[in-house]
Parts: C-alpha cells; sequence; structure tokens
C-alpha cells in the first residue's frame, strides 16, 4: 500500500465518518461511561450523609487544590492549542507546568487524608464518601499523570505536530473530565 | 501563513483565557453562596452545572466531533 493510500484509508473509514470522528466519538463514550461511575458516587453521597458536611472539612485546602486543577485545565488546554498550531515549545512547557499541577493537586489529597483520617475516618459516614470520593477520583489524576508523561516523552521526540496530535487531544480531553468531576465533587463535598 | 497561525493561536488562548476567568467568578460566587445561606444546593446547582458546561464546551471542545482536521 502506498504511502498517499495509506493517508487516504487512515482519514476515510467505510461510512461517511472520518477515523478522526471515530476516535472522538469512542472517547466521548468513555468518558460518558466514566462519568456514571462519578454520578454514582456523587448520588451515594447525598444518599447516605445528605448534605451533613463536618466543620473539621479544611476549606482552605479545598479551595487550594480546586484552584489548582482549574489552572491545570487551563495549561493543558494552552498545551494542545499551541500543537494544533505547531508550537513544539509551547506545547511541551504548558504540557510540563500541566504535570506539575497535577502533582501538587495528589499532594494536596493526601495531605487532606492525612487530616481526614483524624477528624473522619472512612469508617463513618462522612468518611466513607469523602474517601470513595476522593480516593476515586485521585486514581484517575493519577492515571492522568501517567498519560500526560507518555505524551510529553513522546512530545520531546517529536513525534507530535498541527497534523498529528490525537494523542494530545485524547489525552487533554481526559484531563479536563478529571477536572468536571472535580467541579462536581468540590461543591457536593465542601459548599453544600 | 505562520503569522496567520500565530494568530489563530493566540485568539485560542485568549478565548481560553476568557473561559478560566468566568471559572474563577463562578466559583467566587459558589463559595459566597455558601457562606450567606443556609440551605445553598439550589444555588449551587445551576452554577456548578455552568461550570462543567463551560469546561466541556471550551476546553474539551465537544463541538469539533465532527471536524476534520488533524489526525495521527
Amino acid at each position: 500500500m502506498s504511502a498517499a493510500t495509506q493517508h487516504h484509508t487512515h482519514h476515510h473509514s467505510e461510512g461517511n465518518y472520518s477515523i478522526l470522528t471515530t476516535d472522538r466519538i469512542g472517547l466521548w463514550l468513555f468518558l460518558l461511561s466514566e462519568s456514571m461511575l462519578f454520578l454514582g458516587l456523587l448520588a451515594a453521597r447525598f444518599y447516605l450523609a445528605d448534605t451533613f458536611r463536618p466543620p473539621e472539612l479544611n476549606q482552605a485546602l479545598g479551595i487550594g487544590i480546586t484552584s489548582i486543577l482549574l489552572v491545570s485545565s487551563l495549561t493543558m488546554f494552552r498545551s494542545e492549542v499551541a500543537i494544533r498550531h505547531g508550537d513544539q515549545s509551547s506545547f511541551l512547557r504548558h504540557l510540563l507546568i500541566t504535570i506539575g499541577l497535577s502533582i501538587l493537586f495528589l499532594g494536596g489529597v493526601v495531605y487532606e487524608w492525612s487530616q481526614a483520617f483524624t477528624h473522619f475516618p472512612p469508617n463513618t459516614v462522612f468518611g466513607t464518601v469523602f474517601f470513595s470520593m476522593t480516593g476515586m477520583h485521585a486514581l484517575h489524576v493519577l492515571s492522568g499523570i501517567f498519560l500526560m508523561l507518555l505524551i510529553y516523552r513522546n512530545g520531546r521526540t517529536g513525534k507530535y505536530d498541527e497534523h498529528n496530535h490525537w494523542s494530545v487531544e485524547a489525552t487533554a480531553k481526559y484531563w479536563h473530565m478529571v477536572d468536571v468531576v472535580w467541579v462536581f465533587f468540590y461543591a457536593a463535598l465542601y459548599l453544600v | 501563513m505562520a503569522n496567520d497561525d500565530k494568530k489563530g493561536e493566540k485568539s485560542e488562548w485568549g478565548t481560553g483565557w476568557k473561559v478560566f476567568a468566568a471559572l474563577v467568578v463562578l466559583s467566587a460566587l459558589e463559595i459566597a453562596v455558601t457562606l450567606m445561606t443556609a440551605n445553598p444546593l439550589p444555588f449551587l446547582t445551576p452554577l456548578v452545572l455552568a461550570k462543567a458546561a463551560l469546561i466541556i464546551w471550551y476546553f474539551m471542545r465537544l463541538g469539533n466531533l465532527a471536524d476534520k482536521e488533524a489526525t495521527e
């Protein structure tokens, strides 16, 4: 198969959708199925603990880690925009900042856990919902960091450019989904 | 051509900043509502949904599902 034919078949599947569109639909379906898991946890929070919120919750830390995650979404967006326009150095720089922020977020969660174990341990009702929700979310943050490290390594070897960056787009969408989940979890755990 | 690309990148980056600013404002409103009301849930719900919608539409670019741009 010639390179031109390979290129052609890559962009057009047998139906009316390009491979890229199919990839995107697949990713959105995956993210939708993930959101069901998080919706279940959100429902469990209100079913088990209603709107109870212990006074010992560290509000300053909650605001801090939420801000870190919001900024990381902006830097991830910047990184993706940069590679879509072929700006390699900005892509790598902002990706690295995002990785740093996500590690900082995880550090904040670990610190929050160390306090939470004393004030509302996992065998209490609020402890159950708190550790389940933040734990499941932290696992997704961890897998997001792994994906970002992977595209950073590939990006350093010049694997992505303005025409070839689906992995970056997919990782960015995944990372933003992690942020969306936290938008709901933060309000449900710290604010209601 | 390279200039157009730079302009496009800057324009998208500008949109990113605007969305981020809106997210910060909505977050501040969430905290204000929590401090001012005894039962903030009905007020928090639309704010949280608005934040999620902004991220999904602008950062996750839900609208690009049918775009035929770069691929791998």
